[in-house]
C-alpha cells in the first residue's frame, strides 16, 4: 500500500493506494502556520490500517511556494562574478549583493582573477547589512567552480561563522541570474525547510512509520526524504506537477488532455502530450522571481471557487482574488461557487445563503441572480479557454534549434479537458462545450494531486558536456571534473554515452535512486581552430524517465 | 509602438558545409552558451520565436534556382530564410518594435541568379524578406546596410537596378578580401544610380573608423532616404579575431553602430570567430537593440591599443566619406547616357566565381532602361566548365514594374519559350507573384 499527501494552499488531500486501486481518500483544510498538522490529519484519516503494510509515503507540499510567495527569508547576501558581459544592474534580486573581481567564459577558462582584499571588503559589506548566509556565484561557474570555490575558502577564513553556498552546487544549468536566485533562495529558506522535514520525520517515527517517505519536486519526480536538503528548492510548485500526475493516472494510456485544477484561489493548468506532462523549457517563475527550478509547464489563473464577483463600470466580473469561503459556504461575499449554486451546477451548500449574496448586485444592476451568476461563470470560462488556447500555442511555439526537430514536430491536437479539484466539474464541463473538448471528470479527479504523488517515481532530465580538448566534464546537477583519464582527444558518439552513463549512475546512487538511466539526445560539435579539429564537445542529454507505476483503475 | 525585440534563434546544431569548414555545428554554439548564461531569454521586453520554413514561392519570388530548385535549396536555408521572414513580419505587425533573426546559414553573397554556394550562401535571407515584406504589405522604400566585412555582393546584385532600395556596404577593401568587389564606382545600375553605395575600409580598421562612417556618412544618407524599412546585414567578420579577415573591429563597437543604425530588423550573415567573437558580439547587439546596457561586455583578446585608429587611416576614412556623400547628394544630377550609353538595354558581361562549390558562371546581364521603374532584367547564365553546359534565360520583372516593362516581360518570356533556344526560360513576375518556366508554357 502506498500514501500520497498533497499539502495545497486550500486543502490537504490524502489517498491511500493498493493495486491501482484508491482505496481511501480524504480531504482536511490546510493550516498554512501548521502544514506539518494537516499532514498528521491525514495519516491519521488514513492510517485505521497496521502501519507496517505501508510499502511507500510520497509527500508534495506547498511549503517552499509560501516562503517565496511571502518572501519569508533568513537574511541572505549574494558575492557575484560577472566578470565581463551583461550589467547586472539590468536585474533585480531579493537580496543584498556585491559584485567582486573574476572571470570564467563559456569554456570554463579564467579570464579574471580573484583580488582577496576586495573580497573580504565587499563580504563585510554584506556582513554589516546584518546577512548571515552567503551565495557566491560565478559566471560559468558550472563549467569551471573553482573561482567560486577559491572565494568560499577566503570568504571561510575571514568570516568563519557564515553559511556559505555555492552557486554550481544549487546548479549546473547556465543562466546566472536564475543561478544566483536559486542559491539566494536556497540559503534564505534551508532552515526552515529542515525544520519541517525534520519535525515530518518525527511526527511519522512516533506513528511506527518505518517506510521509505519521498518527498515530491516540481517536476513530477521524487527524492528521498533523507536526500532533501539538496533539493529544497525544486519542491517548488510540487503541487500543480501532482495534479498532472494524477490526472494522467486518471486517463487510459498515452491520451493527450488539458490538465485544470480548479483550487479556492487559482487554477493551474498543465498539458498532458501522448500520456506525458509537458515539461517548460525553462526553469520555474513564481511571482517575480526567476528560479533555475526544473518543472512542468504549469500556467496559472487567479481565478478559483473562491474568487469573488463584483460589478465594475456596471459590468459583471471577478475580482482576481479570494473572498474567503463561498457565502453558500458560510463566507460574506458572492464567488464563482454560489454562481454555480444558484445556477445549480453544483449543490455544496445552501443555495439560499448563495442567493442572498447576490442581494446587493442584484439591485445594482436590476438583473436576476441567475442572469448575474451567468455572466460571471462566462466571463471565467471566456478567460480559462484563452489561456488553454495559449498554453497549446506556447508549446506549438517553443523554439527549435535542430534542423530534425522542425522536420519532425509532433502534431498533436489534445481533443480532451480532465478537471480535478473542488468546482472542477461545473467549470470544466462549461470550457468542454465551449473548446469542442471531450470533458474527463470523476469521483477520483478530487484528489487527482494526491493520487499523483502517490504515484510519482523518481524522474530526471540532465545534461552531461565533455569537452575533450580541455578535458573537462560539466554537467546539468553541477557536477564537475577535469583532467579526467578518462577523456580521449577524440571520442565516439558511443564512449562519450558510456562515459555519460556512468557519472549519472554514481549521481543516481548518491541520491539514493535505483533506476535505469537513458540517453535522450546526443551530439556532437566538432571544435576547429586554424583548419584542423582541436577537439570536441559532446553534449549528452540523459535521465531518467517517467516511471508508470499503474494506471489508477477505480470503477467510477 | 511595441516594447518588445524580437529574437529567432537558429543554430542549426545539425547543419554543416563540411566538418572542419567555418560554417559549421559549431559556429552558434557558445552563443547560444552566453545568451543563456546571461540570462537575456528572461527579460520580459525580449520575445524569442521559433525558426519557420520558407515556402518554395518565397524563394522563387526573389531567386532565380539553376538549374533547379531543389539543386540550390536544403531545409536549413529555407529555415534560415523563413526565420527572416518571420522577424519581418513581426515587425509589420507591431508585435516587436524591432528583431534581430540570429541564424545560419547565412545569404549575402547570394546573387538574384544562384547556382549554389559562394562565399558560405545560397540564397540571400534579406531580400527574401525583404521581398515578402514588399509583396504581402506593400513597402517600397527599403535601406540595406551590410556590416559585414566582406562585400555584400549577393545584397547589391540584386537590388542593383532597384531604385527604392537603398544599399549600403562597407567592408575589408575588395582588393584584400573575397568577393573582391565593392569599389565606390559600383553605384546601382542606369535605373537606380546612385542607390548603391560601396564603402571600401583598410584592413586595421576598427571602432573609431566605423563610428565615424555611421556618423558621417550613413546617418545623414539614411536621413535623407527616409526608409520605410532600415536592414541591417549584422556580420560579424570586421571583429578584431576573425580568422577570414584583418578588421580590428570590437563586440562594443559593434553595439554601439548598433545603437546608432537603430535597424527594425537585423539578420546575421559572417563571422567566424566562434569563441573569441560570436558570443560577445551577439550579447552586444542583442542587447544594444533590445536597449540595455552593453558597455560592460568585453572580450578577454581586448587591449586598449587596439582601439585607436592610425592618423592615415583616420585621413582615409574622411577622404571616403566626403567623396561619397558628395556623390550620393548628386546622383540625381548625373548625366547617365555618359555611363550607360543610349541603347534600351544596358549590358554586361562577367564570371562570378562560387568558391564553395567551385566553379565559375558566365552571366550576361541587360537591364531595361526605364524612367517609370526598376526595369525588366534579362539573364543568360552558364557554369563555364565543359562545354556542354547549358545556358539559362532568366526573365525577371520588378515588383514595382511599370505596365511596358511588364509586358515586355511577358511578351520575351513566350518568345523564349517558342525559339526554344535555352535549357529553361524563367519568368520571375514578382507583380503577378509567379514563377513560371519553359515546361508551364508547354504544360
Ligand atoms: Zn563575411
Ligand atoms: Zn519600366
Amino acid at each position: 500500500m502506498q500514501i500520497g499527501i498533497d499539502v495545497g494552499g486550500t486543502f490537504t488531500d490524502g489517498v491511500l493506494i493498493e493495486n491501482a486501486q484508491v482505496l481511501r481518500s480524504c480531504k482536511v483544510p490546510t493550516d498554512s502556520q501548521a502544514l506539518l498538522k494537516s499532514i498528521v490529519h491525514v495519516l491519521e484519516k488514513l492510517l485505521e490500517e497496521k502501519t507496517e503494510k505501508i510499502s511507500r509515503i510520497v509527500v508534495s507540499t506547498t511549503l517552499m511556494t509560501n516562503l517565496i510567495l511571502e518572501k519569508k527569508y533568513l537574511p541572505t547576501g549574494l558575492i557575484l562574478i560577472p566578470g565581463p558581459g551583461l550589467n547586472l544592474k539590468e536585474h533585480k534580486f531579493p537580496f543584498s549583493w556585491e559584485i567582486i573581481t573574476g572571470g570564467v567564459d563559456f569554456q570554463g577558462r579564467i579570464i579574471k582573477n580573484l583580488n582577496e582584499q576586495e573580497i573580504v571588503k565587499k563580504v563585510q559589506c554584506l556582513v554589516d547589512k546584518g546577512i548571515q548566509h552567503l551565495g557566491i556565484i560565478g559566471k560559468f561557474s558550472p563549467r569551471n567552480p573553482s573561482l567560486e570555490i577559491q572565494t568560499a575558502e577566503i570568504v571561510n577564513r575571514h568570516f568563519p561563522t557564515l553559511e556559505v553556498k555555492l552557486g554550481h552546487q544549487v546548479t549546473g544549468q547556465l543562466n546566472f541570474i536564475r543561478r544566483a536566485m536559486g542559491t539566494g533562495l536556497y540559503l534564505a529558506t534551508y532552515k526552515t525547510f529542515a525544520q519541517f522535514i525534520a519535525s515530518l520525520k518525527n511526527a511519522l517515527k512516533e506513528r511506527d512509520i518505518t517506510c521509505p517517505v519521498f518527498i515530491l519536486k516540481a517536476d513530477g519526480g521524487v527524492i528521498p526524504i533523507d536526500k532533501i536538503m539538496n533539493f529544497t528548492i525544486d519542491t517548488v510548485l510540487s503541487g500543480p506537477a501532482a495534479s498532472s500526475f494524477g490526472a494522467k493516472s486518471l486517463l487510459p494510456e498515452k491520451t493527450s488532455a488539458f490538465v485544470m485544477d480548479i483550487g479556492g484561489t487559482t487554477t493551474d493548468f498543465s498539458l498532458i502530450l501522448d500520456g506525458n506532462p509537458l515539461l517548460a523549457s525553462r526553469g520555474v517563475k513564481i511571482s517575480d522571481v526567476y528560479t533555475p527550478v526544473r518543472s512542468l509547464a504549469i500556467h496559472s489563473l487567479p481565478i478559483g471557487g473562491d474568487t469573488g464577483i463584483e460589478i465594475k463600470n456596471n459590468q459583471v466580473t471577478l475580482t482576481f482574488k479570494r473572498e474567503g469561503p463561498p457565502a453558500c459556504c458560510g463566507g460574506n461575499t458572492p464567488t464563482l461557487t454560489d454562481c454555480m449554486r444558484i445556477l445549480n451546477l453544483t449543490d455544496l451548500g445552501d443555495e439560499n445563503k448563495a442567493r442572498l449574496s447576490f442581494q446587493s448586485l442584484s439591485s445594482k444592476l436590476d438583473l436576476s441572480a441567475e442572469i448575474i451568476a451567468q455572466q460571471a461563470l462566462d466571463k471565467a470560462v471566456e478567460l480559462i479557454t484563452q489561456e488553454i488556447n495559449y498554453i497549446f500555442k506556447q508549446w506549438q511555439e517553443e523554439p527549435l534549434y535542430r534542423i530534425w526537430q522542425l522536420l519532425n514536430e509532433k502534431n498533436i491536437k489534445p481533443r480532451n479537458l480532465i478537471s480535478i479539484g473542488g468546482p472542477g466539474k461545473p467549470l470544466g464541463e462549461l470550457v468542454s462545450k465551449k473548446m469542442n473538448l471531450t470533458h474527463i471528470n470523476h469521483p477520483l479527479c478530487q484528489v487527482a494531486n494526491a493520487i499523483g504523488a502517490a504515484l510519482a517515481s523518481p524522474t530526471y532530465e540532465e545534461t552531461i558536456r565533455i569537452n575533450t580538448e580541455k578535458r573537462e566534464i560539466s554537467s546539468s546537477w553541477g557536477y564537475f571534473s577535469k583532467n579526467s583519464r578518462q577523456i580521449k582527444g577524440k571520442m565516439s558518439a558511443e564512449e562519450a554515452a558510456g562515459l555519460a552513463l556512468q557519472i549519472f549512475k554514481k549521481y543516481l546512487q548518491e541520491n539514493g535512486v535505483e533506476a535505469q538511466p537513458e540517453i535522450y539526445h546526443q551530439e556532437v560539435f566538432n571544435m576547429v581552430r586554424g583548419w584542423s579539429t582541436t577537439g570536441q564537445i559532446h553534449e549528452i542529454k540523459l535521465g531518467v524517465p517517467v516511471q508508470v507505476t499503474g494506471l489508477i483503475n477505480n470503477k467510477e | 509602438m511595441s516594447k518588445y525585440t524580437g529574437l529567432v534563434f537558429f543554430p542549426a546544431f545539425d547543419w554543416a558545409i563540411s566538418p572542419t569548414h567555418p560554417e559549421r555545428e559549431e559556429r552558434l554554439l557558445y552563443t547560444r552558451d552566453q545568451l543563456l548564461e546571461e540570462g537575456v531569454l528572461d527579460f520580459p521586453d525580449i520575445i524569442e520565436y521559433k525558426a519557420k520554413f520558407a515556402d518554395k514561392q518565397d524563394i522563387l519570388r526573389t531567386h532565380f534556382c539553376l538549374p533547379s530548385f531543389e539543386n540550390v535549396i536544403t531545409d536549413a536555408h529555407l529555415i534560415a530564410a523563413g526565420s527572416a521572414i518571420l522577424i519581418g513580419e513581426a515587425w509589420h505587425h507591431r508585435e516587436i518594435k524591432n528583431g534581430f533573426a540570429l541564424v545560419r546559414p547565412p545569404g549575402h553573397h547570394a546573387m538574384h541568379v544562384t547556382h549554389g554556394n559562394r562565399g558560405f550562401c545560397n540564397i540571400n535571407n534579406e531580400a527574401i524578406m525583404i521581398e515578402y515584406l514588399r509583396k504581402k504589405f506593400g513597402y517600397r522604400k527599403i535601406a540595406i546596410v551590410d556590416t559585414d566585412v566582406h562585400h555584400g555582393d549577393g545584397t547589391q546584385d540584386i537590388f542593383y537596378h532597384d531604385p527604392d532600395v537603398l544599399f549600403i556596404s562597407l567592408h575589408q577593401d575588395g582588393r584584400t578580401l573575397f568577393p573582391g568587389s565593392g569599389f565606390i564606382n559600383e553605384l546601382g545600375g542606369p535605373n537606380a544610380y546612385g542607390k548603391t553605395l560601396n564603402i571600401p575600409l583598410l584592413p586595421g580598421t576598427g571602432d573609431q573608423g566605423i563610428n565615424y562612417v555611421f556618423d558621417n556618412l550613413i546617418l545623414p544618407v539614411l536621413e535623407e532616404f527616409k526608409p520605410e524599412i532600415i536592414i541591417n546585414s549584422a556580420g560579424q567578420d570586421n571583429h578584431f579575431t576573425d580568422p577570414l579577415a584583418n578588421m580590428k573591429v570590437t563586440a562594443f563597437g559593434y553595439g554601439s553602430i548598433t545603437k546608432k543604425l537603430n535597424p527594425d530588423i537585423m539578420v546575421l550573415e559572417g563571422g567566424y570567430a566562434v569563441e573569441t567573437a560570436l558570443p560577445y558580439v551577439n550579447l552586444a547587439i542583442t542587447l544594444a537593440l533590445a536597449g540595455k546596457d552593453f558597455s560592460q561586455i568585453q572580450e578577454p583578446q581586448l587591449k586598449e591599443s587596439m582601439l585607436k585608429e592610425t592618423s592615415e587611416n583616420m585621413e582615409y576614412i574622411k577622404k571616403l566619406c566626403e567623396k561619397l556623400y558628395l556623390i550620393w547628394q548628386n546622383h540625381t544630377n548625373i548625366d547617365l547616357t555618359k555611363i550607360f550609353g543610349k541603347d534600351d538595354y544596358y549590358t554586361t558581361n562577367r564570371q562570378i566565381f562560387y568558391d564553395t562549390d567551385y566553379f565559375i558562371v558566365e552571366q550576361e546581364e541587360a537591364v531595361r532602361r526605364c524612367s517609370d521603374c526598376g526595369g525588366l532584367i534579362i539573364f543568360k547564365s552558364r557554369r563555364k566548365e565543359g562545354r556542354k553546359n547549358p545556358t539559362f534565360l532568366c526573365i525577371s520583372i520588378p515588383i514595382y514594374a511599370c505596365p511596358r516593362c511588364q509586358q515586355e516581360g511577358k511578351d520575351r518570356f513566350l518568345q523564349e519559350c517558342r525559339n526554344n533556344n535555352f535549357e529553361q526560360v524563367f519568368l520571375q513576375n514578382k507583380p503577378e507573384d509567379t514563377y513560371l518556366t519553359k515546361d508551364d508554357y508547354y504544360g
